[in-house]
């Protein structure tokens, strides 16, 4: 595990370093600026550009053979899914601490920038995150790295949509209801938590698909 | 001597329905070279592939050291080094990075080892893999499968399209990787003059059939290729015809056993090539 990790982190190196200073940027800009769209995108962003290299190393991967040498190993198929599952959520938490940094740095400059609806809506950042994550392993592993942009294109569209659905669900369901019985909670924490646990089940059931697409997959 | 490598009734047929392997049977001993010999899509990549477990097989055994292979059995792939056809290690990473990978990688990893055949080879250590050419990729991919202490080598056209100076050092190192008797090759080539150089064992395969596994000594000594009319070739004992070839005038026998042929029948003198092109080309009793 220790050496796919290492693998993975030696191959894609430069644009994680990349990626960490450009969501740092971008997010802290988006923040300073004086509109509160902004805020959304800015909760999002250093999650989406933090796990992209995950993508683009799955390409890599396919295209020196690697995959298909990684199979030769010494190593059980699960655990070469287990190691981009693990790559993914470590940068995940990396793309957590860029969105804090960048917080607590425009929140310095200007106040009122780290608040609970910031906290909601990077929830919901981490939670998109990690349905994009979910649809492009099994989708990449099943269809293809040569189709790595539809897939991309697919997997945000499919976060976008599910937490659209999600929302909507909860509104007309259970929203009001828990909104009553915990009348002093912010109005989004109980669907920002929900939420995130949906994405955390659909991202653990995609990494099972991803096993048992992987285990019949010939090279 | 001990097989290293039973594959009996191996059988794959890919989902288009194309029929890839029936029935492939063949063994390897310790301490030889196995030479595998066939035209493109005869099926040798197929075989290896399914030793390998890059592909499932469909049907039969694959015994490594006598044991089952399965691609769960993670310490049989321990002892089992691969060389593809092109290198399939990652391109942006350099030696020095490389090795550090598969240092945690496999568990009889032997940096030493790897180094020496890396200066060896002549290669540079902190350029990108990518960058390297295809004589210094397939020197690298060899070097990879020679420094995890493997006791069986798989090889898929690992000599192709190497200029001869780069085939003559991988061909000698190949040579030293048996000498203690205890480690054996399977190698696949279209260059048959690499096969003829150091493989002790030579199996023949076309459209997923074995037709012949003997030794190059036995094929060279006690075999031949008879060149003779029909009246002389129907006068053959049928069990002595591993395959015959027509042509315009004649038919090319190629006979296990020259003795128990009358000597009037002309012979030719022949080369694995020879054996190769009536094999591929001709029929089979």
């Amino acid at each position: 595990m220790k050496g796919l990790l290492l693998n993975q982190y030696y191959s894609n190196e430069k644009s994680i370093k990349g990626s960490l200073v450009l969501s740092f940027v971008i997010t802290t800009i988006l923040l300073l600026l004086p509109y509160k769209q902004t805020l959304r995108l800015a909760a999002f962003l250093p999650f989406a550009i933090m796990v992209s290299p995950v993508l683009e190393g799955l390409k890599l991967e396919a295209m020196s053979g690697w995959n298909k040498f990684l199979i030769t190993l010494p190593l059980k198929r699960s655990r070469v899914i287990q190691s981009y599952y693990l790559f993914f959520s470590i940068l995940l938490c990396m793309g957590f601490c860029v969105a804090i940094l960048s917080f607590v740095l425009a929140d310095f400059f200007a106040k009122d920038v780290l608040t609970n609806s910031a906290l909601m809506s990077v929830l919901k950042g981490i939670g998109m995150t990690l349905i994009m994550g979910g649809v492009i392993f099994p989708l990449t592993y099943y269809v293809g790295v040569e189709k790595a942009e539809k897939i991309m294109t697919l997997s945000t569209f499919a976060s976008l949509g599910i937490l659209l659905f999600s929302g909507w669900l909860y509104e007309e369901t259970i929203g009001s209801a828990i909104m009553n019985h915990f009348p002093r909670v912010h109005s989004d924490l109980p669907f920002s938590i929900l939420f995130l646990g949906i994405s955390l089940v659909i991202f653990i059931a995609s990494y099972v698909v991803s096993i048992g697409i992987y285990e019949q997959k010939e090279f | 001597m001990s097989a290293i490598l039973e594959v009996e009734n191996l059988s794959k047929c890919f989902s288009e329905g194309k029929i890839a392997l029936r029935d492939v049977s063949f063994s390897i001993p310790r301490g030889t070279i196995a030479g595998f010999i066939g035209d493109n899509g005869a099926g040798k990549s197929t075989t290896m592939g399914a030793i390998l477990g890059t592909l499932t097989k469909d049907g039969g055994s694959i015994k490594i050291f006598g044991e089952e292979m399965d691609s769960n059995k993670t310490y049989l792939k321990e002892d089992v080094g691969a060389v593809f056809d092109q290198m399939h290690l990652p391109k942006q990473l350099n030696i020095k990075q490389l090795g550090n990978v598969l240092r945690l990688l496999y568990q009889n990893w032997d940096q030493y080892i790897f180094d020496y055949y890396i200066n060896f080879f002549s290669l540079p250590k902190d350029k990108k893999i990518g960058h390297f050419s295809r004589g210094m990729s397939m020197k690298l991919s060899l070097a990879v499968a020679l420094s995890h202490d493997a006791k069986l080598l798989i090889l898929d056209e690992a000599t192709a399209g190497l200029d001869l100076s780069v085939r003559y050092d991988l061909l000698q190192v190949l040579k030293g990787f048996v000498n203690d008797g205890q480690r054996s090759i399977l190698l696949s080539s279209h260059i048959t003059s690499d096969i003829e150089a150091i493989a002790d064992i030579l199996i023949f395969i076309k459209s997923g059939k074995i037709l012949l596994q003997v030794s190059r000594e036995t094929l060279m000594s006690r075999y031949a290729v008879l060149q003779c009319t029909d009246k002389e070739f129907e006068q053959i004992e049928s069990s002595l015809v591993v395959g015959y070839q027509r042509k315009s005038d004649q038919v090319d026998v190629l006979v296990c056993d020259r003795e128990q042929v009358t000597s009037s029948v002309a012979r030719k003198d022949f080369s694995i090539d020879d054996v190769t092109l009536l094999l591929m080309r001709g029929a089979h009793v």
